[in-house]
């Protein structure tokens, strides 16, 4: 018996410590700085929503680590959503983007909010009528473009640049992994049972997520609404309800409420959650504090471009 | 075909074939860089296939890994396949290749999403085997191995633990039956504390998540790891691989054309080279001909007067000679046309023989029988002795024409001045005129220009002489030796001028015979002696040329005047010219007999100077011989004469003809004409011919 013990051990222990699952993020990512700029410039302009009073970063807020800290976001005319909104930072790292990765990059992600009805409400026509109409866009489009005409293409093209610049680097964690520091004892424990509790098998990559669809309700069934936008609602197969993009652990205290459904209000429930879920085990509250001291490692410098004109 | 399409057929030819070649060139070369980049891309996407299969068995064997990589090799191979349907070459002229490409991306596709799939299953799989080693150690913290019962659980938890294990490393569904049997167990069983029926739970929830999950958990990774897609793509590659040799064929079969094409052309080129330069040789040669048309004397082959004009501007220093054939007109005139054509040819062929190759000579036929040698001098060229030496050459060789021998003999005229032809002409005359030597090299001092000036001035006289009736006859006397006494004067014609001077019409006679006034003169001296010896009743005589007698007006007027002057007529001696060739002795005979039937005399003038005939002489019933002056004025120095004189008046006595000496100029020669026995002297000593008779 404790032969047959020692050996599930060890084999344990090889496959645990094999890799390093965990990627720092990059110091810098190569953008074009005019047109991130420009990209900016459009982010933080209401003029692209219809009622021209929201703009992308109402709901992606960068003092809310790039996510929006409101249960559903509030789109035009004060019409809500029905999914929490994902952080924008370090999104260019995500192999897929939104909730269910029905957009395969930033650029196709960029559409979907503007024209959305119950977020920007804008249409292609709108969007390129009002920014020619903007002496100040076509003066900035033409540096940048080399174009007297707008269109939506170089809008989304010049916001997908901005995204692609906010990334988040050098977070304790990252320098860490860098050899550059190292981690509290606390902070340490937290990434060991990380790693044990099995968090890292979809909490992996540069991201910690972000990287595969994953079922919530692994073990112990996740209440599934019809609204939620899970991976069904692109494949409508059962297999896919309640399977989503696995989401970033990058700034995660900053992103409160938590999950598809924000039913997490804290980094606690969301543990909590997870365990319960996920293992079926409920966690000490030694562990769950563990856990949030390693998970508060992994937040990063503000992205430059922000302080950037 | 003209020149003009020639050269544009030809320049079309090279630029169509210099065209080809720069496309063949960027043709192949686009060819060879397209499809190596598309085969790249091909082993490119093998490779990071076999890759993402690595990560996914990577990701199924260790417990956690970087899914990253795995997305990152997906979003590569879409990339990759992008990029080769971006050869617009590639969707248009590889349809099946593409077709295949579509399809093995639609194959990509599903195994990603396979992958996908695969990833949340083997999250959950890793997790709850995972987490069954944690229950595992916990296990003997919440259940009681003393207890038969508890035992029992814990074995059979053991047991089923090891078989999850077992199955998912083996991936062999066999063990799921008994994974099975013991769910089924633990469902059946109860128990009182909460934290082992809280453990039963979990551990069944795991045993019922894997009993889920792993057949689909296996399937996919069978599903992934045999994918259509590596046959598809390795018959995309076969495929292409396949049409693009087939393409290959086009190239090689499209390069073989070009070459032909471009043999062809330089063909095409040759050709009318070829055709250009046949032309041209025959234009070359036509030129030729008719420049040597031109330029050729045809009779001889020797060049034109109009070569000659051109040939002596090259010439710095010319040396040109005249060659003249002597009495030409007598062999044309005596053999024929044909004979004297021969005999140009041979004259030409000869000089050509004689003069050395080494002066580079030109030859010409300037004229009749007029023949041109031109060429440069130079201190070591004897001009003399290469003239002599054509002289001799003719001189010792003679010209066979139908068996005739004929002896030619010619004169040359040499100029070193120009105008040479003039110059060589002038030299060539005096020769003729000269007789001394058979060649002259031209002298300013030949003064022929002053004597053609000379010749018009006395034809300008003459004429003016006649019309004017100016032609006067002078009288001088003939004494007899034994008496002293004149006894006859010999009327000498005289051409009075303006001025009353007197100048003798014997310098004129050329002038004249060439003017056709020599009759005139004849007929006027004629007819004026008559008139003045009918009044004088002395004897007299006139002079007489042959040219007179064979002239039917001159003949006719004295016949007349014979018959009307029948007394002078017994008076008057006709004086013959011995110096003048006689050719026909009938008309000499004649002549006397006519003249002798009036009852006039004959005497042959200047006997001696010409070749003198003694035998015709005595046919000829002649009454005096006048012996030549020349002869008479060397008596007294030169023997040779004086034998001559002596003979002659020999011959003369015996033969009853009385001898008359001229030009006897002092007493020294009147002595020795009286003691040699000669009849009658005439001469300076005695008296000039005067106007009027001096007796």
């Amino acid at each position: 018996m404790i032969r047959l013990l020692s050996f599930f051990f060890i084999f344990f222990i090889t496959i645990l410590y094999a890799v390093e699952p965990i990627v720092p993020i990059p110091e810098s990512i190569e953008y074009k700085k005019d047109k991130a700029l420009l990209g900016k410039l459009l982010f933080f302009d209401p003029l692209l929503s219809a009622d021209k009073k929201i703009s992308c970063a109402s709901c992606h807020d960068f003092d809310y680590g790039g996510a929006d800290p409101r249960d559903f976001s509030i789109g035009v005319y004060g019409r809500k959503g029905v999914v929490n909104s994902p952080t924008v930072l370090n999104s260019v790292f995500n192999f897929r983007q939104f909730w269910n990765g029905r957009a395969k990059d930033l650029k196709e992600q960029v559409i979907e909010p503007l024209f959305s009805p119950v977020e920007m409400g804008m249409t292609k026509e709108l969007v390129e009528e009002r920014l020619n109409s903007s002496k100040l866009y076509k003066k900035e489009f033409k540096k940048v473009y080399k174009t007297e005409v707008i269109t939506l293409d170089m809008v989304i093209d010049a916001i997908a640049e901005f995204e692609k610049a906010l990334i988040t680097p050098n977070s304790k964690f990252d320098r860490f992994l860098k050899g550059e520091i190292k981690l509290s004892t606390e902070e340490e424990k937290g990434y060991l049972l990380f790693k044990q509790l099995g968090c890292i098998t979809c909490h992996n990559g540069i991201n910690l997520g972000g990287n595969s669809f994953q079922k919530i309700g692994a073990i112990i069934p996740y209440p599934r609404k019809k609204s939620a936008q899970d991976r069904y609602e692109v494949t409508k197969r059962e297999f896919d309800k309640n399977r989503f993009k696995v989401p970033t652990l990058r700034n995660i205290i900053l992103t409160a409420p938590y999950f598809h459904d924000a039913s997490a209000k804290t980094l606690y429930d969301a543990i909590d959650k997870m365990a319960y879920h996920e293992l079926g085990v409920k966690l000490t509250w030694e562990e769950k504090n563990f856990l949030i001291a390693f998970l508060a490692t992994l937040t990063g410098e503000k992205p430059k471009i922000l302080d950037e004109k | 075909m003209n020149l003009n399409f020639k050269i544009i057929s030809a320049l079309f030819a090279g630029i169509f074939a210099v065209g080809m070649l720069i496309y063949f060139n960027s043709f192949t070369k686009n060819y060879f860089e397209r499809n190596n980049d598309i085969v790249k891309i091909i082993n490119s996407l093998e490779r990071e296939e076999i890759k993402l299969d690595y990560e996914v068995l990577k990701s199924s064997v260790f417990l956690y890994t970087n899914f990253d990589i795995i997305a990152k090799t997906e979003d590569k191979l879409f990339s990759l396949i992008n990029k080769i349907k971006d050869h617009p070459h590639f969707t248009k002229d590889h349809q099946k290749s593409y077709k295949q490409l579509i399809l093995y991306e639609e194959s990509l596709n599903k195994k990603i999403e396979a992958i996908n799939d695969f990833e949340t299953l083997n999250a959950s799989i890793k997790n709850s085997s995972m987490y069954l080693t944690t229950l595992l150690n916990r296990s003997f913290s919440v259940f009681n191995s003393a207890d038969p019962k508890q035992r029992e659980y814990l074995n059979r938890t053991v047991s089923v633990i090891s078989s999850i294990f077992l199955a998912k490393n083996s991936f062999d569904s066999d063990f799921l039956k008994n994974i099975e049997d013991h769910l089924f167990y633990m469902k059946s069983i109860d128990f009182v504390s909460a934290k082992q029926r809280e453990f039963n739970n979990l551990l069944q929830a795991h045993l019922r998540l894997f009993l889920n999950y792993f057949p689909k958990y296996k399937e996919l990774l069978d599903t992934i790891m045999q994918s259509e897609s590596k046959k598809i793509l390795d018959n995309l590659e076969k495929t292409f691989i396949k049409t693009a040799n087939d393409e290959l064929k086009v190239v090689t079969l499209f390069s073989t054309f070009l070459i032909l094409l471009f043999i062809s052309s330089i063909g095409v080129i040759i050709y009318f080279l070829y055709l250009t330069e046949k032309e041209n040789i025959r234009l070359k040669r036509l030129q030729k001909d008719l420049q040597k048309l031109a330029t050729t004397d045809a009779l001889t082959g020797l060049k034109n007067r109009f070569i000659l004009e051109k040939d002596k501007l090259k010439i710095k220093n010319p040396v040109f000679m005249i060659v003249n054939i002597d009495k030409f007109k007598h062999y044309n005139d005596f053999y024929g046309i044909k004979a004297g054509d021969y005999v140009l040819k041979e004259v030409a062929k000869r000089i050509k023989e004689t003069v050395p190759s080494t002066l580079n000579a030109g030859f010409y036929r300037i004229g009749g029988d007029d023949f041109g040698i031109l060429f440069e001098n130079s201190s070591n060229i004897d001009i003399e002795s290469l003239a002599k030496n054509i002289i001799d050459y003719f001189r010792t060789d003679k010209i066979v024409y139908q068996n005739i021998d004929m002896h030619i003999s010619v004169s040359i005229g040499i100029t070193t001045q120009k105008p040479l032809i003039e110059k060589a002409d002038m030299a060539l005359k005096y020769v003729k005129k000269d007789h001394k030597s058979d060649y002259a090299i031209y002298d300013d001092n030949f003064g022929f220009y002053e004597k053609i000036e000379e010749n018009l001035e006395k034809t300008k006289i003459l004429k003016e002489a006649i019309e004017k009736d100016k032609i006067v006859p002078c009288f001088q006397p003939i004494i007899d030796n034994k008496t002293g006494d004149v006894v006859k004067f010999e009327a000498l014609g005289r051409i009075e001028s303006d001025e009353n001077e007197l100048v003798t019409v014997y310098d004129f006679l050329d002038i004249a015979k060439e003017a056709k006034l020599y009759e005139l003169i004849t007929h006027s001296m004629l007819i004026k002696c008559f008139e003045k010896f009918a009044v004088h009743k002395y004897e007299f005589s006139v002079n007489l040329s042959m040219e007179d007698l064979t002239n039917k007006r001159t003949m006719d007027l004295l016949k007349n005047l014979l018959n009307t002057h029948p007394e002078t007529a017994k008076r008057v001696t006709f004086e013959l010219l011995e110096a003048e060739a006689i050719t026909d002795y009938d008309v000499l005979k004649d002549f006397t007999a006519l003249v002798k039937s009036k009852g006039a005399k004959v005497a042959i003038d200047d006997f001696g100077s010409g070749y003198s005939n003694f035998e015709h002489i005595l046919n000829i019933d002649i009454d005096y011989i006048k012996i030549d002056g020349s002869l008479i004025k060397n008596l007294d120095k030169n023997k040779n004469a004086k034998l001559i004189v002596e003979t002659v008046v020999a011959f003369a006595k015996k033969a009853g003809i009385k001898t008359v000496a001229e030009y006897v100029h002092s007493g020294e020669i009147a002595k020795i004409v009286k003691e040699m026995g000669i009849d009658y002297s005439q001469g300076y000593i005695y008296s000039k011919p005067e106007k009027n008779l001096q007796c």
